[in-house]
């Protein structure tokens, strides 16, 4: 090597690109290099003997974590690696540095000194918070996206129940009616499963519009409804039908049954007057009902609903079963 | 369903029917770091260390975020390894955070605990009026701060590292599994909770003698702090270290096996 190139050890270490630092275990600074004393703008004199501790150079944050984990891993790992630190400086700056440490212990077993070397990590802390963020962003996003598929999913199918509900009176609307009706009859049709359908019309409604007034008509349909509901068992199915109409669908029933559970509809209509604004309105109701098989639903409810023109014909409140099916 | 023994990596040394003495390590670390203290009372003195939730290698299902919201819930872990392993009349030796993990578990089942080592406690660390902390607000959330940069650092290094023992150098180069390694929202939490307990009120309900290990020049649980928790535990002990930092069972084994000698 020649003269030009050559270059004391002692060069070597202070004008390294890095800093260096030699503190006791207990962090008070024994020694440094130029390119630590430049960073931090200190006056090589405050290192003097022990004066300064590591700690003191620090954020509280990074005093903390020298504390609880740099310090005891140094003596029971005798090293540290790749540490983030932030160095204060004279001036107040901070400046961020990355910093490995090794523990050399002392030949008597008590003491010793660790040696550490800094890098400015400015760029890769700065680099690091972004990926971080970028990190942070994208898992709030898709959390977001999860919680707004979750939120269309519910209003789809609360989309789809308000399709399916009569909005007056609450009890499922004609199309329900008819979806459940086909279902139900498929059903039967594969597995012989009984199934039979109630027409419930309420007596002289138009005569109760005209003399309560609409309101309280719908008053009593909605009553109706909810008593119609509370006297079926839970496999059936109460819905509106029509106007002051509504159906019963009642699966897995014996002839004898349906005709039972239809009094017990009609008793249930008439048993208590309906309360509206203080008026105490009497309600009857007609009923046709009709059991599987038959040709079609179409057929099924026409029957029903023959059986129901029957009971008005006959004086009104009552229960009339339908003619059987044509062979 | 995992045992207790494996969920928290209890190991249990020294002698078999003897005294029992449980030691509970502090924030960001595991059982290691009694490393130079525990062994001292094996001969006296059943010894058993586990790791916290979350930490050093207790098994990933031991961690709940929500039952883990609270040093409470630390707290219960530690009541269900003494009563699995049907623990009684224990020194309950608790560093840092863990000093409170212990006053809590002492309080809740006075019976169990015969003594308490609270090393280095604090039961706050923000400032609060006229009480000393240590802390302000805005020096918790840099110290969160500090901990987030130095651990998306850890989710790389957390390859077992090969370490020869300066201290011990008859133990040859082992493989140690990364110290301190912790998931680093596990550690965000745990700092969280740590930094935003408040355990003033549970010390009056220690009815056990307890020893209070205060260090020199501790940034973490300062003098005034450690006088407070010996003022308002009724029947305690505070012993002036000489030992500088956090953590002296580290960095003055002797000292401190001698202070807990001279208590037990």
């Amino acid at each position: 090597m020649s003269r030009a190139d050559a270059e004391s050890a002692e060069d070597l270490y202070e004008n390294a690109p890095c800093g260096y630092l030699t503190t006791d275990p207990a962090g008070r600074i024994l020694r440094v290099n130029q390119t630590f004393v430049r960073w931090t703008a200190l006056d090589r004199r405050d290192f003097a003997d022990g004066a300064t501790r590591l700690q003191d150079l620090l954020t509280a944050g990074g005093r903390f974590f020298y504390e609880t984990q740099c310090a005891p891993m140094l003596r029971l790992q005798g090293m540290v690696r790749e540490i983030a630190l932030d160095l204060v400086c004279a001036d107040g700056h901070r400046l961020p540095v990355l910093m490995n440490a090794a523990l050399h212990a002392s030949a008597d077993g008590a003491g010793g000194l660790v040696r550490m070397t800094l890098f400015d990590a400015t760029e890769r802390r700065s680099y690091e918070r972004e990926l971080v963020a970028a990190r942070d962003a994208e898992r709030e996003a898709r959390a977001r996206s999860e919680e707004l598929q979750l939120r269309l999913r519910a209003m789809n199918d609360e989309l789809e129940r308000l399709a399916h509900i009569d909005h007056l009176t609450g009890v499922a609307n004609r199309r329900a009616l008819h979806s459940q009706l086909h279902s139900l009859v498929a059903r039967s049709r594969r597995h012989g499963t009984a199934l039979g359908v109630a027409l419930l019309d309420i007596d002289h409604f138009k005569r109760t519009n005209d003399t309560y007034g609409h309101e309280a008509g719908d008053a009593v349909l909605g009553n109706v409804a909810a008593r119609l509901r509370d006297c079926v068992r839970l496999e059936d199915t109460v819905g509106r039908w029509g106007g002051e109409e509504f159906l019963i669908i009642a699966p897995d029933t014996t002839e004898n049954g349906l005709a039972a559970l239809c009094e017990r509809a009609r008793r249930v209509v008439c048993a208590t007057p309906v309360r509206y604004a203080s008026q105490s309105i009497r309600v009857t109701a007609s009923l046709g009902w009709s059991v599987w098989p038959d040709e079609s639903v179409e057929a099924l409810i026409r029957r029903a609903d023959d059986a129901l023109y029957d009971a008005k014909s006959r004086g009104r409140d009552r229960v009339v079963a339908a003619q059987p099916a044509a062979a | 369903m995992l045992g207790i023994a494996q969920r928290f990596n209890v190991t249990s040394t020294g002698r078999a029917h003897g005294p029992t003495m449980v030691f509970v390590h502090g924030f960001g670390c595991d059982q290691s770091m009694w490393r130079s203290v525990a062994p001292a009372f094996e001969a006296t003195h059943r010894v058993v260390l586990f790791d916290l939730a979350g930490c050093g290698q207790s098994d990933s299902v031991a961690y709940c975020a929500s039952r883990h919201s609270s040093l409470d819930g630390y707290a219960e872990d530690l009541l269900e390894i003494c009563r699995e392993l049907d623990l009684r009349d224990v020194v309950l030796v608790g560093h840092s955070v863990s000093a409170m993990i212990a006053v809590l578990a002492a309080a809740a089942e006075p019976s169990r605990f015969g003594k308490l080592v609270l090393v280095c406690p604090s039961p706050r660390y923000i400032d609060d009026g006229d009480y000393v902390g240590g802390f302000t607000a805005p020096d918790i959330d840099e110290i969160l701060d500090a901990l987030e940069a130095n651990w998306l650092g850890w989710a790389a290094s957390m390859a077992p590292v090969i370490a020869g023992n300066p201290d011990r150098p008859e133990l040859g180069a082992e493989l140690t599994a990364a110290f301190c390694r912790m998931d680093p929202e596990i550690a965000r939490r745990f700092a969280r909770v740590t930094f935003l307990a408040d355990n003033r009120q549970d010390l009056a309900h220690v009815a056990v003698s307890a020893l209070v290990l205060q260090c020199a020049d501790d940034a973490i649980a300062p003098q005034a702090v450690g006088e407070y928790v010996h003022r308002h535990i009724p029947d305690s002990e505070l012993v002036l270290m000489s030992a500088t930092g956090h953590c002296p069972q580290v960095s003055a084994p002797a000292e401190t096996i001698a202070a807990i000698e001279a208590f037990v």
